[in-house]
């Protein structure tokens, strides 16, 4: 059962105002809700709310089975009539070797491999048409030979802005988790488990793609009215809010749920949850822990208040009443590491040590997802990036500003560290020139690039123009950004206005380069050059008329110098950077170049170079190699040292080792 | 001393191409100080993409090093038992001429060991794949434990029994020098068995020097990031230590070989020069 049994208030609402208000609200919204009906959540609608769902589903645990009928009220939202429906049945990716997924996907998923002895399936047993009170069957095509996609042909179109009514019975066959959803022992995750609809779209007709390997999904939002039967010794957890649970048959139990403004309904049942609840500010975060990883449980709720907190103060409110992060078990990592409106999937091992930071990392990205995915919510077919890059790189920001930039994965295990913006520049980087950001997820030519173009690079090219315009620009960025995309369908058309109008048009054009090319940067010190200064000699030219200079006896070579130094660039990603020039006095002066054009030389009279380092801030994440980036006149063994120290431990240690087994 | 010398140099020797590399790419950055301050992380990330020649060049040396180290450490283990055998007038030649008289033998015996240590791995990963078949699916709240704690028994098992026998096989290298491999190996690992409290307190001893020197590892580990010379004489004195710990459960093992009834008795030749151990008559027993 969840904390929002009684009608919740939208948190959109200033909290003084809601402070004072309360009575009233909470009495205006139970007079709302029917007496055993559901609560209204959001009195005014944030989203279009053109799909909504009611689902009564029942699991049976022990066959890992769903039965569920289901009622759609979809609206046509765009001037174009309809003259079909088109489904997602993503279950039915599991149903055999012969489906998209598993054709391109080759059975396995992140790292973890489909068990074949247990497959999954949905069957869509009715599909009917409430028209004048009538019902009337529906006709179910399957355009290609997956049928992940199913098409319904209608009597007659939908007109725009028209409204229809289809019900549906179904039965689906949960595989062992693989690929986000399944069932591990006595723990199941049930998502993408119900005929859905695919998106109308103006102009273009349905958008409903296969399940594919590389890709998430795409949907319209609505309200969802959930009665989920299950064995009484169950705990739910589920997108948006129990708000009842009563008692069924012998044995069993039914709990109801609600969401509003969302665009997918997830639950997960165990009966070996542990349930922990805390709160931030209003938010009821509500932890569903495996008992093994329950010392994790502090660990989830400090990155998710953490996450919360930035998301808040830098897109805005987290309008929902109620946030629950579920932990999967062993054996059931393949559910891990996901996000549903207002319900996350965790990831968690007691043998993860404290400066092992997955926990922290898995739950700040899921979060950060329930602004980009759950509210912004761009098609994850298409544009993956558009969620997951942002995801990314508010992630960053998020466990950067925590943990510390340079040790906010692995803080000093074993003396190691990193942090997620080298993780994510190493990831980037192994797929550099692979593809483009753009790109519809199935035409990566592989996960790695996939992952690494539609999580890592966008979040560098952000990191990018953080960079360039300052922390306070990027966050106006996102904010206007969300703000615009908030409950719609954004695309990267969207994004690239929104930086032009905060950032300007020089940005605009380096951020459609960033996502449309596979150009990359390399500076380079090429060369330094320090001449020793000579009096003039010859005819002082400056002199009128020109005077005949010897000489000076003794010399004075050396005491002043002349210097350059070249810099190079190679990739044709044209980025600023600036050159730190340290010269012999300890001065220091701080070159700008617009890294355009052939090498740069910068070229100092009467001065001495003693060091050189391009970026030396570290701005241009994007960059290939970074220890190429410097020079120095007197070379300092003693960093390498320290490494080379470390290595030959290492080795001294595996000897000695060999000769004590011997 | 040789113990630790040997391991010292060697691991010099095939550190020298990385740290050619390492000192090559750093000493000229400026900005190597915080490159390095991760424990080397973004210099093996940058290493392992600045392209295909780089990394064989610097890491292909140390796999061939680590190979022929192997024979070496055979002999190493030799003389240490040579040594052990008793007081030596002159221990720097007893302890090569042990060593390197022994190889032939050692050699045989490492080998059959090894095939016997892979036959008992692959026993024991079987049955940890089959434990962990067997709670793939948690069905109670000590079920992800129970699972954990019964690989780590069958790995401590498993361990113990390899370490056992090997220890074993090297201790019959006391026995007769004309017994055959086989018989030979047979009859030792029939002794262990025989004698489990004292071959389990030699591999107690075993495990703790073998405990000692992960733990080393580990310390350095969290402090090689502070480098100093402190810290690298502390180190090198902690290798010392283990050496030393090795000597000890050497001569502890050959001191308990002698004392089995009818099995090894140390013979001093003219000059003093330890050869090997002779034995008695009946080779080793299962008496207990």
């Amino acid at each position: 059962m969840d904390a929002c049994r009684s009608p919740c208030l939208p948190r959109s609402l200033p909290t003084s105002v809601v402070r004072l208000a309360l009575p009233a609200i909470l009495l205006a919204a139970a007079v709302a809700a029917r007496a055993d009906g559901p609560p209204v959540l959001f009195p005014e609608p944030l989203s279009p709310r053109n799909a909504s769902y009611g689902i009564e589903v029942s699991l049976d645990p022990a066959g890992h089975v769903l039965s569920g009928k289901e009622t759609i009220r979809w609206r046509n939202a765009t001037p174009d009539p309809a003259p079909d429906l088109m489904f997602h049945l993503y279950m039915n990716a599991f149903a055999n070797t012969d489906t998209v997924f598993m054709k391109e996907s080759g059975g396995r998923h992140r790292q973890f491999r489909f068990d074949d002895a247990h497959w999954g399936n949905i069957v869509v047993s009715s599909l009917r048409l409430v028209e004048g009170g009538r019902e009337i069957p529906l006709e179910q095509e399957f355009p290609g030979r997956d049928r992940t996609v199913m098409r319904a042909r209608l009597p007659a179109p939908v007109a725009p802005g028209g409204e229809i009514e289809i019900r549906t019975t179904f039965e689906v066959k949960l595989p062992r988790v693989f690929a986000r959803t399944g069932w591990a022992g006595r723990f199941h995750m049930v998502g993408q488990w119900f005929p859905k609809l695919g998106v109308w779209e103006e102009g273009r007709g349905w958008n409903c793609h296969p399940f594919h390997y590389a890709s998430e999904f795409f949907s319209d939002f609505g309200t969802y009215d959930v009665e989920i039967d299950v064995p009484e010794d169950q705990i739910v957890g589920a997108t948006g809010v129990v708000w009842s649970e009563r008692k069924g048959p012998p044995g069993r139990k039914t709990v109801f749920c609600r969401a509003e403004d969302v665009h997918d309904f997830a639950w997960t049942a165990s009966p070996r949850f542990v349930e922990r609840k805390d709160r931030w500010e209003g938010v009821v975060l509500r932890v569903l822990m495996q008992p093994e990883n329950a010392a994790s449980i502090p660990r989830y709720l400090e990155s998710a208040k953490r996450s919360l907190e930035f998301l808040a103060r830098t897109l805005g409110p987290y309008p929902y009443t109620v946030l629950t992060l579920v932990d999967p078990p062993a054996g059931g990592e393949g559910a891990g590491g996901m996000e549903y409106p207002t319900l996350i999937t965790g990831e968690a091992s007691p043998l993860f040590p404290r400066s092992l930071r997955i926990p922290e990392l898995a739950v700040a990205h899921e979060i950060a997802h329930q602004y980009w995915y759950g509210m912004s919510a761009n098609n994850e077919f298409e544009e993956a990036w558009l969620d997951e890059g942002i995801a990314s790189y508010c992630e960053m920001r998020i466990l950067d500003g925590w943990l510390g930039r340079d040790r906010s994965i692995l803080s000093g295990f074993l003396g190691l560290s990193i942090g997620d913006l080298a993780l994510q520049r190493a990831a980037y980087l192994r797929y550099a020139d692979a593809a483009p950001v753009l790109g519809k997820s199935w035409e990566y030519p592989s996960w790695g690039a996939y992952g690494a173009m539609s999580y890592d690079k966008p979040a560098l090219a952000l990191r990018t123009l953080e960079n360039a315009h300052g922390t306070p620009a990027a966050d106006r960025l996102l904010r206007t950004f969300f703000e615009r995309a908030r409950f719609r369908h954004p695309t990267s058309i969207d994004f690239l206005e929104a930086v032009r109008d905060v950032l300007g048009a020089r940005a605009e054009a380096l951020a459609r380069t960033l996502l449309e090319g596979t150009d990359t940067v390399d500076f380079e010190v090429l060369d330094v050059r320090n001449r020793e200064g000579e009096p003039l000699r010859g005819y002082d030219l400056s002199k009128s008329p020109p005077t005949l200079r010897a000489a000076a006896k003794g010399g004075t070579k050396g005491s002043t110098w002349d210097s350059e130094v070249w810099i190079g660039r190679a990739g044709r990603l044209t980025l600023p950077v600036t050159v730190r020039v340290t010269f012999e006095d300890r001065s220091v002066r701080d070159e700008e170049w617009d890294g355009a054009g052939p090498p740069k030389v910068f070229r100092y009279a009467g001065r001495k170079v003693a060091k050189v380092a391009v970026d030396p801030e570290g701005h241009v994440v994007l960059e290939r190699f970074r220890l190429n980036n410097g020079w120095q006149a007197e070379e300092d063994p003693a960093p390498a040292a320290k490494l080379v120290a470390r290595f030959r431990w290492i080795l001294q240690a595996f000897f000695s080792a060999v000769l004590a087994a011997f | 001393m040789y113990l630790y010398a040997g391991a010292l140099a060697f691991a010099w020797l095939a550190s020298a191409p990385f740290a050619a590399a390492i000192h090559g790419m750093l000493d000229g950055q400026p900005d190597a100080g915080r490159t390095v301050a991760d424990g080397g992380l973004e210099v093996l990330d940058e290493l392992s993409r600045s392209g295909t020649a780089a990394w064989p060049a610097v890491f292909g040396g140390v796999v061939a090093l680590v190979l022929a180290f192997l024979p070496l450490g055979l002999v190493l283990a030799g003389g240490a038992y040579g040594l052990a055998a008793g007081r030596a007038e002159r221990p720097w030649s007893t302890f090569w001429v042990a060593g390197v008289k022994r190889f032939p033998s050692f050699f045989c015996r490492a080998a059959v060991a090894a095939a016997y240590t892979a036959a008992a791995g692959i026993v024991a990963w079987g049955a940890i794949a089959g434990i962990s078949a067997a709670f793939r699916e948690p069905s109670g709240p000590g079920a992800f434990w129970t699972g954990i704690g019964l690989d780590a028994a069958v790995v401590a098992f498993a361990a113990l029994h390899v370490r056992t026998v090997l220890g074993f096989a090297f201790a019959r290298v006391t026995a007769k020098p004309d017994e055959r491999l086989l018989p030979g190996f047979v009859a030792a690992v029939s002794l262990c068995w025989c004698r489990l409290p004292a071959t389990h307190a030699i591999g107690v001893l075993f495990l703790s020097l073998q405990a000692s020197s992960a733990l080393l590892g580990l310390a350095l580990g969290r402090t090689a990031g502070q480098g100093g010379w402190i810290s690298a004489a502390l180190a090198q004195a902690g290798w010392l230590g283990v050496a030393w710990l090795r000597v000890a459960e050497v001569r502890t093992r050959v001191a308990y070989a002698s004392s089995a009834p009818g099995t090894v008795t140390h013979r001093r030749e003219a000059g003093g020069e330890s050869d090997t151990l002779s034995h008695g008559t009946e080779g080793p027993t299962c008496d207990p």
